[in-house]
């Protein structure tokens, strides 16, 4: 048998160099397959053998302490499971989808009301709702609506959430004294919210006249929660019959309401002007907007610089104390190897033992009536705020998001919607354009993707 | 004897085979070798580069949300980018305004700096370290650092012009200075192209201006017949590196403004950026990213072409 020499010709090499590009092209252009090993059937049997969870979360407080109570009540009832925390840094629905795409997720993972829709309609998170109806621990009937509802998408339960958390009027009751302005009562409307931050508004100004102190922060000035019920307390809608109704007369009365704020009230914080962190904390601006989690920090930070307070938001035109939500919660891994042992160690989040155990801690606002209406769960907690009923009072007029969008369109919280909206607003509250004109631009913007995607 | 007659052709044979098969071994193994020493390179080059190109181009005519699979759309991506796509030709117009503007700057800034450095005075090499250094702090830390100067409440440059009794500004808060402070932001690192700049200056020949001296001439027509010509082939460079980095600006201006307010910074990379990974668009941003390369490129060569009427290079003969 002879031996052919045989040398690898530069064709020959270019050819494999070739033959590999193609393979590279190919391999990255595939769809992502799902996870090797495992089912994702919710009705698969809870196993006794050695289990190990994973969970992603955020680190710290409150979302590593809540785990921490979810953890020991799963070990509690499932011996077999071991928990592993793995921490999420940088963006999170950035890691989710990027970990979704290759089959890597986590079991669990933390969650919010901003990615329900977009983790529910790209199939990432697990639906829990026939789980925790069928489960004698969990009552979904004593958890506020409201704030089951910010995990709904669908009629599918995709996150439950941790607390309730209403968005409540944090004031600066010292600032308000300070400009003789009368104190924020469970009976303001907005008009009355206007006529006494004008006070502190006008109280001092800068050498250009610019106002010193300012009634309203700009924090949450393009949030949902702050904006959607401006349009729902005037009777106003975005969406209706897959047309997006943002130039809708009511809508735009509403939003153009809340521009003026700004443009003709001159109450808030201007857009853009940064004072070197949080306004309300800095005592720059009497009042902030936001849920009761921020009550801790918000305590830490001001210590005895001033006094404060919390108080139900302003009466809309409907005679409503409208307000938004907004909250965080956990959710499983559609395609989790233990989908049902991924369910037991989220609901764990809404049983009255660890709800009582976060509101002892500190970390929410009970979100079960039976528990939050009864009021006993105030006793104990630190002060300021004194009028902690006040976060839960507002959940009876709270509002939900519309969530109706095509995924492909965003939503409230991202997208082509959340952009579309954002810009119109940002349009009126600087002046540069009317309402009609702005939200007549955004309908068309949503309405081309709405078209696209229906 | 016969049986030994009829072996040694045999053995011959069999020798210059093995020997013909030692040469040939060694020769393919060399070449093996070879391969396999530039093989790394080669690969990185299909895997990281060509490969996700290919893939990228393939996605520019799908729809692909990442987590579903892409599905072919063939051009709608690129018409709905021209057609539809709302804040397109916004962020199409804040690139361009930024690269006509900034680079411009960036090289005039970059030029006359090197122009000064070029001189032979005491402790020239701190001042020339001193300009550089800017261009060695991360981009992100820049941004960062301009923020704070640039905050209208409390930055360090309002409080300099309130100093001086000059009305303050909102900066990166206005859209009608957003814009601008970016531009300005970006001349605090002309230390890079200072550098090449200054080595260009170096680089000639003193022969030349003790010729020119000797005719007669003086400072301005030193610099403007000799320095500025000899000096063109690294403008040229300065020009191309910029028009790219121009048209690839991103850091700052997701760090600082997010392509607000009223998108008066909304570049065109930033724009790619959200419709890949916010909008989940990853069809539309890799055609958008392809346009870009397009347009890139044409500036690119439209400049390289332009060059024989503006460039000169000593060794050319015209």
């Amino acid at each position: 048998m002879s031996v052919q020499r045989r040398t690898v010709s530069r064709r020959d090499f270019l050819r494999l160099v070739a033959a590999a590009g193609g393979v590279a092209a190919l391999a990255a252009c595939a769809a992502p397959a799902p996870p090797s090993a495992g089912t994702a059937g919710a009705g698969e049997a809870p196993t006794a053998e050695p289990v190990e969870l994973r969970v992603s979360i955020l680190q710290g407080a409150p979302v590593e302490p809540v785990n921490e109570f979810l953890r020991d009540a799963t070990t509690a009832k499932h011996s077999e499971v071991t928990t592993k925390f793995e921490f999420i840094s940088g963006d999170l629905a950035e890691l989710v989808y990027a970990q979704a795409a290759a089959g890597t997720l986590a079991d669990v993972f933390f969650s919010a009301d901003l990615f329900a829709v977009p983790f529910a309609k790209n199939d990432v998170s697990l639906d829990l709702k026939a789980m925790a109806e069928s489960d004698p621990d969990v009552d979904l009937d004593d958890v506020f609506p409201a704030m089951l509802g910010l995990g709904t998408v669908d009629n599918e339960i995709h996150f439950l959430p941790s607390g309730l958390d209403v968005v409540t009027m944090y004031y600066n009751k010292t600032l308000f004294e300070q400009a003789g302005a009368a104190l924020p009562t469970d009976t303001w409307t907005w008009d009355d919210l206007i006529t006494n931050c004008k006070l502190i508004t006008e109280m001092e100004q800068d050498e250009n006249g610019n106002p010193k102190y300012w009634g309203l922060s700009n924090a949450t000035w393009s949030w949902w929660a702050t904006i959607y019920p401006w349009v729902v307390g005037y009777g106003g809608l975005i969406l209706a019959d897959d047309k997006s109704t943002w130039s809708d007369p009511k809508t735009v009365e509403g939003l153009q309401a809340y521009a003026d704020l700004w443009s003709k009230h001159n109450v808030a914080q201007p857009l853009g002007l940064d004072v070197g962190g949080d306004s309300f904390q800095l005592g720059r601006a009497a009042i902030y907007t936001h849920i009761q989690a921020l009550r801790t920090p918000i305590r830490t930070n001001v210590a005895d610089k001033f006094e404060w307070d919390v108080q139900l938001m302003p009466l809309m035109p409907d005679g409503k104390h409208r307000t938004g939500m907004g909250t965080w919660g956990m959710s499983a891994y559609s395609k989790s190897k233990h989908p049902e042992l991924a369910y037991e160690y989220v609901k764990n989040i809404i049983t009255p033992d660890v709800q009582t155990k976060m509101t002892k801690a500190e970390i929410i606002v009970p979100l079960l009536r039976s528990i939050a209406e009864k009021g006993d769960w105030m006793q104990g907690l630190t002060t300021p705020p004194q009028n902690f009923m006040a976060f839960v009072n507002g959940a009876d007029d709270a509002i939900l998001p519309v969530m109706d969008h095509p995924a492909d369109c965003g939503s409230f919280y991202v997208g082509v919607v959340n952009q579309a909206y954002s810009a119109a607003l940002e349009a009126v509250i600087r002046g540069t354009k009317g309402a009609a004109e702005a939200f007549t631009e955004a309908d068309t913007t949503i309405q081309n993707c709405l078209d696209e995607n229906s | 004897m016969a049986v030994e007659t009829a072996s040694l052709p045999s053995s011959r044979k069999t020798e210059k085979s093995f020997f013909a098969r030692l040469v040939g071994t060694r020769r393919r193994r060399d070449t093996v070798e070879g391969y396999l020493f530039i093989m790394p390179v080669v690969l990185g080059l299909l895997f990281f580069t060509i490969g996700p190109m290919l893939a990228s181009f393939y996605i520019s005519f799908t729809k692909y949300p990442i987590l579903r699979s892409p599905e072919w759309i063939g051009l709608r991506n690129y018409v709905n980018m021209f057609t539809k796509e709302p804040n397109f030709w916004q962020s199409v117009k804040v690139t361009l305004l930024y690269a006509i503007t900034a680079v411009p700057l960036g090289i005039l800034g970059a030029f006359l700096l090197a122009l000064l450095l070029n001189q032979r005075i005491k402790g020239m090499s701190f001042f020339r370290t001193s300009f550089y250094i800017p261009t060695i702090v991360p981009a992100v830390a820049s941004a960062v650092l301009w923020g704070w100067l640039l905050n209208p409440d409390y930055g360090l440059i309002n409080a300099i012009l309130k100093g001086v009794g000059l009305p303050t500004s909102r900066f990166l808060g206005e859209p009608n200075s957003a814009l601008a402070s970016l531009v300005l932001m970006s001349l605090w690192s002309v230390g890079g192209g200072m550098v090449i700049y200054l080595a260009g200056l170096q680089g000639i020949p003193e022969t030349f201006y003790e010729a020119a001296k000797i005719d007669g001439a003086n400072s301005r027509q030193l610099f403007r017949f000799i320095t500025v010509p000899l000096m063109t082939p690294t403008l040229f460079f300065g020009l191309v590196m910029g028009l790219i980095g121009a048209f690839q600006y991103f850091t700052e201006a997701f760090i600082l403004t997010q392509g607000g307010p009223l998108f008066s910074t909304y570049f065109y990379s930033l724009m790619v950026y959200e419709r890949a990974f916010r909008f989940t668009q990853m069809g539309m941003a890799t055609a958008m990213a392809w346009v870009l390369l397009l347009v890139v490129l044409s500036l690119t060569l439209l400049v390289f072409r332009s060059s024989a009427l503006w460039v000169f290079y000593e060794t050319e003969v015209k």
